[in-house]
């Protein structure tokens, strides 16, 4: 069906053959050929890349052709040029391609302006004025456009320093005479511009443009939602495929506005039709998630398997681009992908050179070639086209040749990429193989802004851009000043230079990138080869003179040095001079010392005399002052005697008083030893408490931990052993600190756990559609299935053994609703509202009298029990000997929507839709209300008789216990989503209660603060649940819509049972550290 | 000559005013009347409702409630009425995809909104919140739901939604209306009317025809008309004789304004091929049947072609 084009081109714009599925833009080429049909001229204006070249090839020029344009011709020429270096020269060799006039006569009649286009027109059988060669289809009307017109502004050719060049201002002023001679002479001419808006200020300096703009621009807006809506849904009508209505929604609602909102679209459409098996599949979300442009979490359970199968599959490099799924990375992802397997490509596909390239160096010649296909402008990257040659001399490498880069780059070129022109549209070797002079291009703009690796390399471009200004401002400064010495590079900047120059890869071609001299190119690359040896002379020259430097600093460090051990020797030889003289003197010296001597020893003997002499003297004067001394010391003797003698009395007082204080400090003591002992007994308080605390944080540190790990087992692992594991330890843990075990996040977890492993609470039982169920005393399965039949099953370990079927049909139509009301009755209701009530012991069924749509039954006593209908009846039946009669009947203005039986057979609770919760007594068929009106819908109701309480279940979720003895009402906040069904297990004392989410939660009637354990979806299959009772063991029984019957222990000790059956290796401290870790891989 | 050229000077002022009109559409865009029904919401968003109530009776758009508890054939009564509805969504849900009885007031509303779901009426869902990326559950089930008709918006300003709703509810699409029932819509050039004139009167024998001469000097408006006529038609042909390049320009603008190979009126493009080349035909691939033929021969070519789009061969 779908063997034809895509319908969406992706980054490039539409060609001819395309233009059928441009959409989205009918109001602005019916607006835009009504302006040319009445004005003769269109200047249309807008942002860069808003689709302006497209409204016009692809919109406008189909539709005149197609003649909703009314013009005098039939046929067309269109002549359309790019103004480029030279306007006038475009125009006229535009004009001879479609005329076949020859350009140098264009030349020359147009350099005159004003009216010759007209004349050429008029003069070369474009136009005819006569009725026979219009009829036969002669003439011809002219349409020219002046496309990217803002070329004339950007050029420096056409415009430098805010003055036009001549050819510019002939081509302008030939344009807008064309315009007003067609309109004055209803010619069929016209002339259309396109340009980009902020050019339009620049547009003064022509005479007469501002006020043509004025007569006749149109403006492109923004595209509104419907209008975004036709582009994404409207090519793939046309094509005969579909796009779904939720996948349009999410695309409109996540586009952002800007300059890339067309191009972004529709490239993610072209990667999605191609997703969806070429438009054979309705595009939807899961093409969406293929593409990473959604995260698989917002797909529908069974699109989000397909999708795990297919990631599975994937490449690891590939898979890098799923971690941020959304609209913006679908181009990154693209791209980046493309950039991971060109290296392969090349390998698998280039048959034209040899294979003696690495992964590596593949990479090198993408991330090369699109950083030369890149500009920095005003520090703004920009396309910059240029040859492959340019990117060849960029690698700098002999082994990367022309042919090698154009291997690699080609795997962008391919039709169903076209990220780079020219593409390859064809097979053939002209269109693969590109030569050295071909011109390479990034095909929008879109692709710089969203491929966030093409955008770090910009970021570092623009840093190695600035460096080289700075670089060549040096340079010039070395050139200007005769490239003398002083003005190198000294060292610091010389290694910074240096590094950038390698780390750039500067090459003449990058620097010719950045001549905005208006010089031809291949005299640019020339002048930048010169500029580069200059450079590398620069470098090279600063590089000598660092050297240089560093060798003088070496030699006059080898100077000093020289200078140094001379001194050293010079002063060595003094010295020994010295020492030798020094030994001289000392032999001299000794001589003399010992003639000293002897005069000395004389003069001695002579002393010795005169000193004896005096000695007598002086022992005469001795003994003098020896006498005297005596009798000073006997008087000080007598003062010391006195003064010691006060000492010691001053002292006594001392001692005395001393011993006050000591009795006193000793009194203190005892106080202070009685306070210590407080103080002791206040300290050995405090360690109880402190060891007590340190319990407490003990506990609660293992409880954290026991929770982390329930909460790390309800995650997905490659290992699903994990799983158990985690569980199993968590369990552990809370049994041996004496934590409490039974709590809510363990019990999940060992759910999950044993779920992944495949353990399958399933019970494999009748494939006929089950109305209802019910769980008998001794733990058999009674079902009743749509036929009617009811079939008995005996539980053995995990396989149920049926034991008896009893056929209850008693009209054809099928059960609709049941309700087990003891393990030997059931009561059912059929299509054809029939009702009935089967007994399995005696395997009869009989007919009620009461008709109608169930919507409740309970068991009683003494042979009674109780029906409810839509319609607000309620009945109480008897069954005497087999014959079934209504006891009583109470009737209600609305619907019931549950009732019990009290267990003394005198009452039975009705709850009604309202909210309104009724008695009424059997007896005497009177009726008491017990809750009036409550705002919101009630659902379903449990008597708990042995704690007073009558559950209520509320359509926002919330239960509400009513007290019958004190008459008090609280709320439990149950959830936000519409409660289900409802079950009381009197022995366990639990009460479980389903949503329409699909969650079953499980509440302690005895400890409300506890936190409910939950069934998840995923416990259930995802399916829907619709009845659910208790056995006596505590194990709850579900059965869902999707037939299948469960059970689920709530006695949290068989599952640890069962998992301690599995011999799991416990967690060791090391394991359970890592896998709390942050850093844990291996979950997904 | 006078009456001609008081003619042509009225078709010259009609197209005039016709630009004319188009130039102030932009402010008489928004003056037709809006009538909408703006459904009750879960508590959590009243006072998000009672502001939106406010900027529609400023954006001059007639808001219209239900009473509470109201049933849902008075609902669906009252949306009758309207042109669209509208929805907020807030933190709790009010759907069960299952189809089960919604009820509160926002639910039921809800349903009886997506049973009136057609041509005309349309159901807008509002989310203030800016959930774009299908956070909440119930949310996310809606969004599945979402088909044609069914608006989904996710900006927080209120004005943002009313502006869309007003600019999508002024759009609307135009009503299909057939001129007459044919066999064939045959079209052609003027330029051609010789050779054309001899086909449709050979075949006229054997089927019905409602013809088209698309001629310069004809001031009506083909796009319009051909929009009407062909799904009247079971089968379309195009004829040209010297005419190509107009007729495969033509050929591939009238494909595309309806419904392409959705279109439920089959095209085909059909040259004299005395002066028709394959070349030009090239163009359409496998998008458009077409073919060239003897003049004498072509209305058996026509004849096979309707007898095999009809089923009939």
């Amino acid at each position: 069906m779908n063997q034809g084009i895509c319908p969406y081109p992706g980054l490039r714009p539409f060609t001819e053959e395309e233009t059928i599925f441009f959409k989205g833009r009918d109001a602005d080429i019916r607006a835009l050929a009504k302006m040319l049909e009445t004005k003769k001229m269109a200047f249309v204006t807008g942002a860069s890349g808003d689709g302006k070249s497209s409204l016009v090839y692809a919109g406008v020029i189909p539709f005149i052709r197609a003649g909703f344009l009314k013009a005098e011709f039939n046929k067309w020429i269109i002549v359309d040029f790019k103004p480029q270096r030279n306007p006038l020269k475009s125009l006229c060799e535009a004009l001879a391609a479609h005329t076949n006039l020859d350009v140098d006569y264009l030349l020359e009649e147009l350099d005159n302006g004003f009216s010759s286009i007209v004349e050429v027109y008029k003069q070369n059988g474009l136009y005819v004025d006569n009725d026979e060669d219009k009829a036969v289809n002669k003439g011809k009307n002219l349409l020219i456009i002046a496309d990217q017109f803002e070329e004339v502004f950007t050029n420096k050719e056409n415009f430098d320093d805010g003055t036009p060049s001549l050819e510019t201002y002939t081509t302008v002023n030939l344009l807008l005479e064309t315009v007003r001679i067609a309109v004055a002479e209803h010619l069929p001419v016209y002339v259309m511009f396109t340009m980009r808006s902020d050019f339009i200020p620049q547009c003064t300096v022509f005479k007469y443009l501002p006020e043509f703009i004025a007569y006749s621009q149109f403006f492109i807006q923004q595209l509104k939602r419907e209008e975004i809506t036709q582009v994404i849904q409207e090519p793939a009508i046309l094509a005969g495929a579909s796009v779904s209505s939720r996948l349009t929604d999410y695309l409109v609602n996540n586009l952002s506005s800007g300059f890339d909102q067309l191009p972004v679209i529709q490239h993610t459409m072209n990667l999605l039709w191609k997703n969806a098996n070429n438009g054979e599949q309705q595009l939807d979300l899961l093409h969406l998630a293929k593409i990473a442009g959604i995260s698989k979490n917002v797909l529908s359970p069974k699109d989000r398997k397909e999708f795990d199968e297919w990631y599975a599959k994937l490449p690891n490099y590939e898979k890098k681009y799923f971690a941020k799924p959304g609209l913006n990375n679908v181009l990154n992802a693209h791209a980046g992908i493309l950039y991971e397997s060109a290296f392969d490509y090349y390998q698998k596909n280039i048959a034209w050179t040899q294979k003696n390239i690495t992964k590596e160096d593949a990479e090198l010649i993408i991330e090369t070639a699109f950083k030369s296909l890149v500009k920095i402008d005003n520090s703004r990257p920009v396309r910059n086209r240029c040859t492959l040659n340019e990117i060849t001399g960029s690698i700098n490498r002999d082994n990367i040749t022309n042919a090698v880069v154009c291997g690699c780059l080609n795997v962008f070129r391919l039709p169903e990429n076209t990220l780079l022109r020219p593409f390859i549209d064809t097979e053939t070797m002209e269109e693969k193989y590109l030569s050295g002079n071909a011109i390479l291009d990034i095909t929008h703009e879109a692709l710089i802004r969203n491929w966030k690796m093409l955008a770090a390399w910009n970021a570092e471009e623009d840093i190695f851009v600035k460096d080289y200004y700075d670089f060549k401002s040096q340079l010039n400064r070395w050139i200007d000043n005769e490239r003398k010495e002083n003005f190198l590079l000294p060292e610091g900047n010389l290694i910074y230079f240096e590094k950038w120059v390698k780390e750039c890869n500067l090459t003449s071609y990058w620097i010719a990138k950045y001549d905005n001299t208006k010089i031809p190119q291949d005299q640019k690359i020339l002048a930048a080869d010169i500029e580069y040896k200059n450079a590398i002379e620069f470098l090279s020259k600063s590089r000598d003179a660092v050297v240089a430097q560093h060798e003088r600093r070496k030699k006059r460090q080898k100077i000093v040095l020289f200078a140094i051990l001379a001194v050293m020797t010079l002063l060595t030889g003094f010295m020994v001079w010295a020492l030798k003289e020094k030994d001289i003197a000392k032999s001299e010296s000794a001589r003399a010392n010992l003639k000293a001597k002897e005069v000395e020893d004389q003069m001695i003997i002579n002393e010795h005399e005169k000193q004896r002499a005096l000695a007598a003297e002086n022992l005469a004067d001795k003994e003098r002052q020896k006498a005297l001394k005596e009798a000073y010391n006997a008087r000080i003797a007598k003062e010391d005697a006195e003064k010691a003698y006060n000492e010691a009395n001053y002292a006594r007082i001392l001692a005395d008083s001393m011993k006050n204080i000591a009795l006193k400090n000793l009194q203190s003591a005892e106080d202070a030893r009685k306070e210590t002992e407080q103080a002791l007994i206040v300290a050995e308080n405090q360690t109880e408490r402190a060891r007590q605390a340190s319990d407490s944080v003990s506990r609660l540190y293992n409880t954290a931990v026991s929770n982390a790990l329930a909460m790390k087992a309800q995650n997905h692992y490659e290992d699903k052993s994990l799983n158990l594991r985690l569980a199993w330890s968590s369990w552990l843990m809370c049994r041996d600190c004496g934590l409490s075990s039974n709590t809510a996040e363990l019990y999940q977890a060992m759910l999950f756990a044993m779920k992944e492993n495949g353990f399958d609470n399933k019970l494999e039982i009748t494939t006929d559609k089950i109305a209802d169920f019910f769980v008998s005393a001794n733990n058999n399965i009674l079902v009743l299935t749509e036929k009617p039949e009811i079939i008995g099953y005996k539980i053995s370990g995990d396989a149920p053994q049926e034991y008896t079927r009893i056929d209850c049909a008693e009209s054809n139509s099928p059960v609709e609703k049941a309700f087990f009301i003891s393990d030997d009755k059931v009561v059912f209701s059929t299509k054809d509202k029939q009702t009935f009530v089967s007994d399995v012991n005696s395997k009869k069924t009989v007919k009620l009298p009461r008709q109608g749509y169930f919507t409740a039954a309970d068991n009683g006593i003494n042979n009674m029990f109780a029906t409810a209908t839509a319609n607000g009846i309620l009945d109480v039946w008897q069954n005497d000997n087999g014959e079934i009669k209504i006891k009583k009947m109470f009737s209600f203005d609305t619907k019931i929507s549950d009732i019990k039986i009290s267990s003394d057979g005198s009452k039975v609770f009705a709850l009604l839709h309202k909210g309104i919760l009724m008695q009424c007594n059997i007896n005497d068929g009177s009726t008491e209300t017990i809750i009036d009106k409550h705002p919101l819908y009630a659902y379903s109701m449990e008597l708990l008789e042995s704690n007073n309480y009558i559950v209520t279940c509320f359509s926002d979720g919330n239960i509400r216990y009513y007290n019958t003895e004190n008459k008090t009402i609280f709320d439990f906040l149950g959830g936000h989503s519409k409660p289900g069904e409802m079950t009381y297990d009197p022995n366990s004392k639990r009460l479980a209660r389903s949503s329409s989410d699909k969650r079953i939660m499980i509440v302690d009637t005895e400890n409300f603060m506890a936190q409910p354990y939950s069934l998840e979806e995923y416990n259930l299959n995802g399916g829907k649940v619709k009845s659910m009772k208790f056995n006596r063991k505590g194990v709850l029984y579900v059965l869902t819509d999707q037939n299948e019957l469960r059970y689920f222990d709530t006695d949290i000790r068989q599952y640890a049972n069962s998992l301690s059956k599995l011999n799991l290796q416990p967690l060791s401290n090391m394991e359970k550290r890592m896998i709390l870790s942050n850093e844990f891989v291996g979950e997904y | 000559m006078i009456c001609i050229v008081f003619i042509k000077k009225l078709q010259l002022l009609e197209k005039i005013s016709n630009f004319a009109v188009r130039k102030m559409d932009i402010i008489t865009l928004f003056t037709d009347h809006i009538r909408v029904f703006v459904c009750e919401t879960t508590p959590d968003i009243n006072a998000q409702r009672q502001k939106l109530l406010t900027v529609l009776s400023r954006a001059q758009i007639e808001a219209i409630t239900a009473e509470p508890n109201a049933t849902e054939d008075t609902v669906k009564a009252l949306m009758q009425s309207c042109e669209c509805s509208l929805h907020i969504l807030g933190k709790q849900d009010f759907y069960n995809q299952d189809g089960e009885a919604f009820t509160t007031d926002a639910g039921l509303q809800y349903r009886a909104a997506r049973s009136l779901r057609q041509k005309d009426f349309k159901m807008f869902l509002w989310n203030p919140f800016g959930e774009v990326n299908f956070e909440n559950k119930y949310i996310n089930d809606i969004r599945r739901d979402i088909v044609d008709n069914t608006i989904y918006n996710a900006n927080p300003s209120p004005i943002f939604f009313v502006e869309e709703l007003r600019s999508m509810m002024s759009s609307k699409s135009v009503a299909q209306t057939k001129i007459e029932e044919k066999d064939i819509f045959f079209i052609y050039n003027y330029l051609d009317k010789e050779t054309a004139e001899g086909i449709i009167g050979m075949t006229e024998d054997v089927l019905t025809l409602s013809k088209l001469a698309v001629s310069m000097d004809n001031y009506t408006d083909y796009t319009d008309y051909i929009q009407k006529q062909l799904p009247g038609c079971k089968a379309c042909i195009i004829y040209y004789d010297y005419a190509s390049e107009w007729a495969v320009s033509f050929a591939r603008q009238i494909w595309k304004d309806n419904g392409g190979k959705s279109a439920k009126t089959p095209i085909l493009l059909i040259g004299n091929s005395a002066h028709a080349t394959s070349e030009a035909h090239a163009i359409f691939n496998h998008v458009l049947k077409t073919a060239i033929s003897e003049v004498s021969l072509i209305p058996l070519e026509i004849k096979v072609f309707y007898d095999k789009v009809t089923g009939k061969e």
